[in-house]
């Protein structure tokens, strides 16, 4: 039978390997988004963003590959970190400072995805309308309760692997007591 | 480090062994050593009461405080 930490370590391994998944799936869905955008739209992947977006051209498929990169930057940076995180449980070392430090910087980089989301779909709006007609171009100011909830999530991550972090130490200082 | 730890000298005073003195404490060997070498941040009062039990002798006998840039010794 499989004791608690082989469980974790376990789990660690698949999600390890998940997160690397998800590295690469990241800027390759982007890039496939953004070279479909019309179908992507039809499954709703810019469910917020206004509809009358008939005048983009390329200049304007360019600036939104390039506000929504910046977004996946601090998605893909989270994941990062998350994947050094579970590669370290997996290992065995589940308290270990290196750990808590990859959940802390995890949890950073999403608080930065939490905030940079927001504006970056106002700027969104922007690129995309900015060829249509005076009158039906659209500065989109949007916070749902989606944005919300993921920015107070990220900020209870934020100190959960602070409290962790600092932890971590305490227990690598003790364990230099005799 | 203005701390310095006079375990080894206790040790051969007393004519004790370390792997005694381990099992009497109750620490492994390595713990000793690591002592012995200075290589610890911090000795738990416990560890100190057991070692001075044991070796019969005062935490002063293990433990000396060394003023930085003294060349005593």
């Amino acid at each position: 039978m499989k004791s608690n930490i082989e469980h974790v370590r376990h789990i660690s391994k698949v999600m390890k390997n998940i997160s690397t998944l998800v590295l690469w799936a990241v800027p390759v869905s982007l890039i496939l988004i953004w070279a479909n955008f019309d179908t992507a739209r039809s499954f709703d992947f810019f469910h917020r963003l206004p509809d009358n977006l008939d005048h983009v051209g390329a200049v304007n498929y360019a600036g939104g590959l390039l506000v929504s990169g910046l977004v996946a930057l601090t998605v893909i940076a989270a994941v990062y970190h998350l994947r050094e995180f579970f590669a370290l449980s997996s290992a065995g070392k589940m308290f270990s400072h290196a750990s808590a430090l990859a959940l802390h910087k995890f949890s950073k980089y999403i608080i930065l995805y939490a905030f940079l989301s927001i504006p970056a779909e106002t700027l969104l709006s922007v690129i995309l309308t900015m060829n249509n007609p005076v009158g039906e171009r659209v500065v989109l100011i949007s916070l749902q309760t989606y944005d919300i909830t993921v920015i107070f999530l990220s900020l209870v991550l934020f100190t959960v692997s602070w409290v962790v972090k600092e932890s971590a130490v305490i227990a690598e200082e003790n364990a230099h007591f005799v | 480090m203005a701390i310095i730890v006079n375990l080894d000298v206790m040790l051969a005073k007393r004519k004790v062994k370390s792997k005694d003195l381990a099992e009497a404490v109750g620490i492994t060997v390595q713990n000793i050593s690591l002592l012995k070498s200075g290589k610890v941040k911090g000795i738990r009062f416990s560890t100190l009461e057991a070692i001075c039990d044991y070796l019969d002798c005062v935490p002063g006998d293990i433990l000396e405080y060394r003023r930085e840039g003294d060349q005593s010794d």
